[in-house]
């Protein structure tokens, strides 16, 4: 029953989105301003069809129906709440589901948004792409990889339940969704890019209509990975949070070019500049979320998260160069509309910095992505296998990462079109006694090392630029002064250095080391004394836990456990950790006692900072909402640059602080 | 700001095209890894057996030696054991090759008990000074190597054997082997790992018995 | 700009407390002797063959376990890192190093992003010699009044429609 409610409300919506398609481009021959409208309704249609598809999944997975193929495979009726509910999203087919899910949520959105526009051909063509998105998503749980199957069992047949990596925290429950909301969410600025290009319509007006679109999808991406990291950590047995696995590298990829783009939009509405460079960004960053998609989900690489093979591999390899053929296409036929009217005066100046940035932020996306298929390049052409594991990408990200905290610190004190040497030196000023201070700091601490003390250096040198502009904006406008794309852009630089001093600090001073204890013994890490005072046993509905206590330093007791899921006869270790602001005690159980030997075997990773990756990365998602907070606003219809070549036009800002808070 | 965009829109589509062709050549069944052993002389290969008798590889130069990794905990292992058990019997007579086994991660008691009920009397090596599976870049169980009467290894097997293949596989190197070791190190580097059947299927990951 | 001027020694003392601070603080990470911390970092550069996408460092395979095992051992039998590395490559296939080697085909993986940066750097820095090219050439040449009255026109019906309607590139044309 619940099979054929789900395929109905999933055939529903894609029978929706077919007519929106449909309706959308009647509207655009025939002119008519009622036909275009009724997208609106019928982006309704789509939600309450998957809607109808989602409780039905829901209500199957609670109720642990084992007529549906896919609680056989992944539920059971002994997962606790919420991992129930999170199932959903724990395997490809539910995980597609909720992609789609989503995705008509934010075509109904889009709608809503710009109802009263409905009927322009930019917001219409850009509803086509909605559509037609959601309708391929729609084509996947329907006929590719089919999400509802019935499926006859024996009576008492109970399935395995979600993999017990994804049992064995909470936040498995909110990872996944915010991922999601961010990936899905840059279809919406790429479908008024291929309407923009479509109509020819080429200026900053899609732009100005999907920035805050971007903003919100980039800080629930933001929030997703950094939810990812701390999840990993949480449950990964080494202290480790961000390994450059392969998934984890494709949910990166969009980010960093989404990132870009976020700031050389600013270029193209300021003055004019990088239109194809800008569209290149909104294209490939939707790009990559399909080809992140198709690389997690098809099997073809390796990782800790990837989902088991099907059919869907080459469906969405053939979508993701649909979209590049189209994208390329797209720009190259209308290459001449998009030549820029303006030219960057200076390199030592906000728009080249951005320029900068923009290199820096590709050339990371650009690592990142040929380190992660880069082995599949090695075995194509002699059949060899290689890995491209963290120490590379580590490598190859700390200059990258220095690189973008000097940016950080420079280019907000830079003004438009060209600065002096006096300007600067009076500007910096404070950030550079910043990071002397900084530096000064972290030798004084102990800390020892070219890349983590230059990474501490720099990001003083960044927080007194920070702390300079958002002073001086505070100052002139109170409140008002963290809100808007400039501030709230600083907000989340913030974020990112305190990101960046952690992702130093933890990754050059941890220390560890793996030890076995009887009761009663301790083990010494940095100056921490563990001992083992004990262990004891609780039965759980869908696992044994071995609880085994450890006291730190004499004091709190801290108890990790060895976790045995009965149902897939796998045993996971689930560490405990001391949360401090200083510092991480991490203790993870390798070895539980048993009757033959009570000894343990217990991993100890004591890491700094920690507790900054997460605190930071809660910045950076504030930061995101204050800058879409509206600042205070120029008319948008006002010409914001004067293209004339001469650098001696009319809307030159004048050089000083007015021109670097507005915006 | 020059270039014309057209010639970048071309760059960005030939590279992802090419992109694309990786992932359609590369996403069919992976290449099973070579092992560095393959044409090089044996690693040492020195233990006792169950009755703490010394086995030594080198003693047994001058005929094909197989030199089986398994663990009677490992299911692929148990599977692929008539093939062993047959191998050893059609060349028993001969006297031209024969079998060492090396128990991974085993008891002495199962040991026995294992060849006691499935058959076979060739030697195990039960326990080792050194850590066998590292010398011999053992990943998963079952892994065979095919060592040559030079002592030289000429083939890797991941995962399940069959007696037939062993027999081919020593056919193949067999001539070369005969004449100058400059050929034969050719045709051993020549003789690439393979597996005989898909081995995600009958690898078995070590792990607790 | 009295400050600025006065400044001038105090950023020089700055730069040189920076660079003195570095160097005072730049101690390359210890590479022999045994520790767990060592053990850890060695383990970190070697893939776990039997787990998917795990280090030895983190994975508790047995492989990994043994891996680990035999790394403490020849630590303590004094060998470097390379050497360290270079006993498991010995036996394993190259897939087992997480740093690709930096030669043949995998040279390829650590020189392409420098590459890939210096060509982008190179163009960018090109493209804005060209335009300061342009500018210049534009500036010695006299602007007349009726080509005045021509940009004037423009700014003015560019003020009005909304700023997508604009035509693109009719007013710099290829002034960039």
């Amino acid at each position: 029953m619940l099979v054929a409610l789900g395929n109905a409300g999933l055939t529903f919506a894609l029978l929706a989105c077919v007519a929106g398609v449909v309706m959308a481009r009647r509207g655009q021959r025939r002119d008519d301003a009622a036909l275009s409208a009724s997208v609106r309704p019928i982006a309704w249609l789509s939600v309450m069809g998957v809607g109808i598809a989602v409780v039905a999944m829901q209500i199957a997975l609670l109720s642990n129906d084992t007529s549906v193929e896919y609680v056989t495979k992944h539920g059971s009726s002994l997962t606790p709440f919420p991992f129930d509910v999170a199932t959903m999203w724990s395997a490809l087919e539910g995980s597609i589901l909720m992609w789609g899910m989503l995705l008509a949520i934010y075509t109904a959105a889009v709608a809503v948004k710009f109802r009263r526009q409905l009927h322009d051909a930019l917001a219409s063509w850009a509803m086509i792409v909605m559509f037609a998105v959601t309708a391929f998503f729609l084509v996947l749980m329907l006929v590719v990889s089919p999400v509802f199957r019935s499926v006859t069992v024996a009576a008492g047949f109970d399935g395995p339940g979600p993999n017990p990596l994804l049992q064995n925290h909470i936040l498995v429950a909110f990872h996944p969704p915010m991922l999601y909301l961010g990936y899905v969410g840059f279809t919406v600025p790429f479908a008024f890019a291929v309407a923009a290009l479509i109509t020819g319509r080429l200026g900053e007006g899609w732009l100005t209509a999907t920035r805050r679109w971007t903003l919100f999808s980039w800080g629930f991406l933001t929030a997703g990975i950094i939810t990812g990291a701390w999840w990993s950590y949480e449950v990964s047995g080494w202290g480790g949070y961000w390994v450059w696995d392969p998934v984890e590298n494709v949910s990166f990829i969009p980010w960093l070019t989404g990132t870009a783009y976020l700031h050389s939009v600013m270029v193209q509405e300021r003055r004019g500049m990088l239109r194809v460079w800008n569209l290149t960004l909104v294209c490939s960053t939707f790009a990559l979320t399909i080809l992140g998609t198709f690389l997690s989900r098809s099997g073809v690489v390796q990782s800790v998260h990837a989902f088991s093979d099907g059919n869907i591999g080459p469906v969405l390899l053939g979508f993701f160069a649909l979209i590049v053929a189209v994208c390329v296409g797209l720009i190259g036929w209308r290459g001449d509309r998009l030549r820029s009217p303006g030219a960057i005066d200076s390199p030592m100046s906000r728009e080249g910095a951005f320029l900068a940035n923009n290199l820096v932020f590709a050339a990371f996306a650009f690592v990142v992505l040929l380190g992660t298929v880069f082995p599949l390049i090695v075995e194509a052409v002699n059949s060899d296998r290689v890995s491209v594991g963290a120490p590379f990408f580590d490598r190859m990200a700390t200059p990258i990462g220095l690189v973008m905290l000097f940016l950080m610190a420079v280019a907000p004190v830079l003004p438009w079109r060209a600065a002096t040497t006096e300007l600067l030196g009076q500007r910096l000023w404070w950030p550079a006694w910043s990071a002397i201070g900084a530096l000064a700091i972290s030798l004084a601490v102990g800390a020892r090392g070219l890349a983590p003390l230059l990474a501490f250096g720099l990001a003083g040198f960044a927080a007194g630029s920070v702390a300079r502009q958002l002073t001086l904006a505070s100052r002139r406008h109170g409140w008002r002064g963290f809100v808007g794309r400039a501030n709230g852009g600083m907000v989340v630089h913030l974020g990112v250095i305190v990101i960046a001093v952690a992702l130093a600090a933890s990754q050059s001073f941890v220390r560890q080391g793996e030890f076995t204890l009887d009761e009663g013994e301790s083990a010494r890490v940095a100056g921490h004394r563990f001992t083992y005072v004990g262990s004891r046993v609780v039965q759980q509905p869908n696992r044994q836990e071995t609880r085994v206590r450890i006291r730190i330093d004499g004091g709190d007791v801290y108890e990790p456990s060895m976790n045995r899921y009965t149902m897939q006869a796998m045993n996971l270790s689930r560490p405990s950790v001391k949360v401090t602001p200083t510092k991480d005690l991490y203790l993870n159980l390798t070895r539980e006692p048993t009757a033959e030997d009570p000894t343990i075997r217990i991993r100890i990773v004591v890491e700094p900072l920690i507790l900054w990756l997460w605190i930071g990365g809660t910045i950076m998602v504030i930061g995101t909402a204050l800058s879409a907070f509206p600042g205070r606003r120029r008319n948008p219809l006002a010409p914001v640059s004067t293209a004339v070549g001469d650098g001696r036009g009319a809307a030159e800002p004048a050089p000083g602080e007015s021109a670097e808070v507005a915006g | 700001m020059r270039l014309s965009t057209r010639a970048v829109a071309a760059a960005v589509g030939v590279v992802l095209v090419g992109l694309i062709a990786v992932f359609v050549l590369g996403s069919g069944d992976a290449a099973t890894s070579r092992s560095p052993l393959v044409g090089r002389m044996a690693p040492t290969l020195i233990g006792s057996d169950l009755d703490g008798e010394r086995i030594d590889l080198k003693a047994m130069a001058g005929r094909w030696v197989l030199v089986n990794f398994f663990a009677t905990w490992c299911p692929p292992c148990v599977a692929e054991h008539p093939e062993l058990v047959r191998f050893a019997e059609e060349h028993a007579a001969a006297g031209d090759a024969s079998i060492v086994s090396v128990a991974y991660q085993d008891t002495p008691d199962s040991i026995a008990a294992f060849f006691e009920q499935r058959g076979g009397d060739w030697p195990v090596i039960a326990t080792s000074a050194e850590d066998l599976s590292l010398e011999w870049g053992v990943v998963k169980l079952p892994e065979s190597y095919l060592v040559d009467p030079s002592g030289r290894v000429v083939k890797k097997f991941v995962g399940g054997l069959n007696a037939r293949e062993i027999d081919r596989s020593i056919a193949a190197a067999a001539p070369s082997t005969t004449t100058t070791s400059a050929a034969a190190t050719t045709a051993g580097i020549a003789v690439t790992t393979t597996t005989t059947s898909p081995p995600a299927a009958t690898a078995a990951e070590p792990g607790t018995p | 700009m009295k400050a600025s001027i006065r400044r001038g020694p105090v950023w020089v003392a700055m730069a040189v407390a920076v660079v003195a601070m570095l160097w005072i603080g730049a101690r390359p990470r210890p590479t022999d002797g045994v520790s767990d911390d060592r053990l850890y970092a060695i383990a970190s550069q070697l893939k776990c063959l039997q787990c998917a996408g795990e280090s030895v460092a983190g994975s508790q395979s047995s492989i990994a376990i043994k891996m680990r095992e035999e790394i403490r051992r020849e630590m303590r039998a004094g060998r470097s890192d390379d050497e360290i590395l270079d006993r498991f490559v010995a036996s394993y296939p190259t897939e087992v190093l997480l740093n690709p080697p930096r030669s043949g085909l995998t040279l390829l993986v650590w020189v392409a992003p420098v590459v890939v940066v210096a060509v982008g750097a190179v163009g960018v820095a090109s493209s804005m010699a060209a335009a300061r090219r342009a500018r210049r050439a534009a500036a010695a040449h006299s602007v007349t009044d009726e080509e005045r009255e021509l940009v004037d026109a423009a700014r003015r019906s560019e003020a009005r429609p909304p700023a997508d309607a604009r035509p693109d590139g009719s007013i710099g044309g290829e002034g960039g």
